[in-house]
């Protein structure tokens, strides 16, 4: 807590952000260079899905990475509706496009690997309709952004549709629960559930830090480029206006 | 409790003077079914299975087209604010906001499903489970589709924007309502669906309340 309110100074978040952002950004490549190769050459093809498994270490981090980031717009945009935070508006507004991007590549990777698994590239079922909804959620928060020309009001009116959306997504989520169901259940985070071989779980997990860190890449340089953006705002509209007064030749 | 009751007697009043625009939602309504049972060929068989999914789209469509007719008048004219500098909270704005789109808009869409169910050669009990459904759907309805409207405001391009925000809140209401009205025929009014949906409207209703209220205050810069 102490840390975030230490953050929520913008100057001490650029000083921060000046060594975190390459570093974030370092280690999403490094991350993902190394869980690419573990997951293409190294980890053995699993015994029911067979080479197809390889698709899980794109799918599964893409999709957490998607919760992930809407969990987060939730949470900066109740800070910043309550406390009517600049900065938390900057974060909010900078995770929304890798959100999606995210949440559309879980929705592709996992039709690809549908195919093979399922024998189907789409099917109504409760998984898939809960993170298309997901994706709808995300696409209105952007665009709910453009509609008001004056910042304020446009991050306050953003902010109240990412809690509409973030209260909703669970019920969303039981209401297509009930509908139809084929994806698997959780597998690794649940207790009692039949976990991952270590062979897949390493690649996975390394996958996962990757995403996470290039999530926390995008969202340290989105609010950066925010606040310069904000900076050069400012100092266009605060020059004094200059009027001078002469008498008229008579 | 009479500023609420006032405003929506200026609501219906203003409504009934307006030359029909309440109604353009039935006239959509009866464009777009009968050119889906165009489209189907008139095939009776496929159409009596297709008619109450298709009713429920119409009725969500039709009202999704009347969104910015809730608060953009008053937020445009300056109502809104000068009724918060008299006393009416945003909260009363937006209840009444939400009570006078579903009587107005959405309650006229709702009657009529009986009529458009002539199209597809329902029988009694499939409109009566239509009904019931759409009924105890319309507070939800009409809250999503008002929290839409607070949200876009009087931007004029809000139509379009106002769409893309309910519809997915709207996707529980779909779900569940099309699903009771079709336990209707099996079940009757025991069915576990009915309870599920008057849950869902009801949650509909208090989530819209105070960000329609919070939106209403935004667009009014409190």
């Amino acid at each position: 807590m102490r840390f975030i309110s230490y953050l929520a100074n913008p100057a001490r978040f650029l000083r921060f952000s000046r060594f975190a952002t390459p570093i974030s950004g370092w280690l999403a490549f490094g991350f993902l260079g190394l869980g690419l190769i573990l997951a293409l050459f190294i980890s053995p093809p699993a015994v029911e899905h067979g080479e197809a498994v390889r698709m899980m270490y794109v799918h599964v981090p893409a999709a957490w990475c998607a919760m992930a980031a809407y969990a987060a717009i939730a949470i900066a945009s109740f800070v910043s509706f309550v406390w009517r935070h600049n900065l938390a508006d900057s974060v909010a507004r900078s995770l929304a496009l890798p959100g999606a991007a995210f949440t559309f590549l879980a929705l592709v990777t996992g039709s690809l690997w549908g195919r093979p698994a399922w024998g189907t590239w789409w099917q109504w079922d409760g998984r898939m309709t809960s993170v298309l909804v997901l994706l709808m959620i995300y696409i209105s928060y952007m665009a709910i952004w453009n509609i008001a020309s004056d910042r304020k009001q446009a991050s306050r009116l953003a902010a109240i549709l990412a809690m509409v959306g973030a209260l909703n997504l669970p019920i969303i989520k039981f209401s297509v629960n009930w509908w139809n169901t084929l994806h698997q259940p959780a597998t690794i985070s649940e207790p009692g559930a039949p976990g991952l071989p270590s062979e897949l779980l390493t690649p996975l997990l390394v996958m996962t830090l990757g995403y996470t860190a290039l999530l926390a890449w995008f969202a340290l340089r989105g609010t950066e480029a925010e606040l310069v953006e904000l900076k050069q705002q400012r100092a266009a509209g605060s020059k004094p206006a200059r009027v001078t007064l002469e008498d008229m030749a008579s | 409790m009479s500023a609420l009751i006032k405003i929506l007697r200026r609501d219906i009043l203003r409504a009934a003077r307006s030359g029909g625009s309440w109604a353009y939602g039935l006239v959509f309504m009866a464009i777009f079914l009968s050119l889906s049972a165009i489209a189907m060929d008139g095939e009776m068989n496929a159409l009596r299975g297709l008619g109450v999914p298709l009713i429920w789209l119409a009725v969500t469509f039709a009202s999704l087209m009347s969104v910015e007719r809730v608060f953009a008048d008053d937020l445009a004219d300056g109502t809104t604010g000068q009724l918060w500098l008299s006393g009416v909270s945003y909260m009363t704005q937006a209840v009444s906001g939400i009570i006078s789109f579903g009587v107005i808009y959405a309650l006229p869409l709702i009657l009529t499903a009986p009529l458009w169910s002539l199209l597809f050669d329902l029988d009694s009990v499939a409109v009566w489970g239509l009904l019931l459904g759409l009924i105890l759907a319309l507070p939800g309805l009409a809250a999503y589709t008002a929290l839409a409207g607070a949200l876009t405001g009087a931007r004029g391009k809000g139509g379009f924007l106002a769409i893309v925000i309910s519809a997915p809140l709207l996707i529980p209401l779909l779900i569940i309502g099309v699903a009771a009205s079709k336990a209707y025929a099996a079940q009757g009014w025991a069915a576990v669906e009915f309870r599920a949906l008057i849950g869902f409207s009801l949650l509909a209703l208090a989530l819209s309340i105070p960000a329609s209220a919070a939106a209403l205050a935004t667009n009014t810069d409190r």
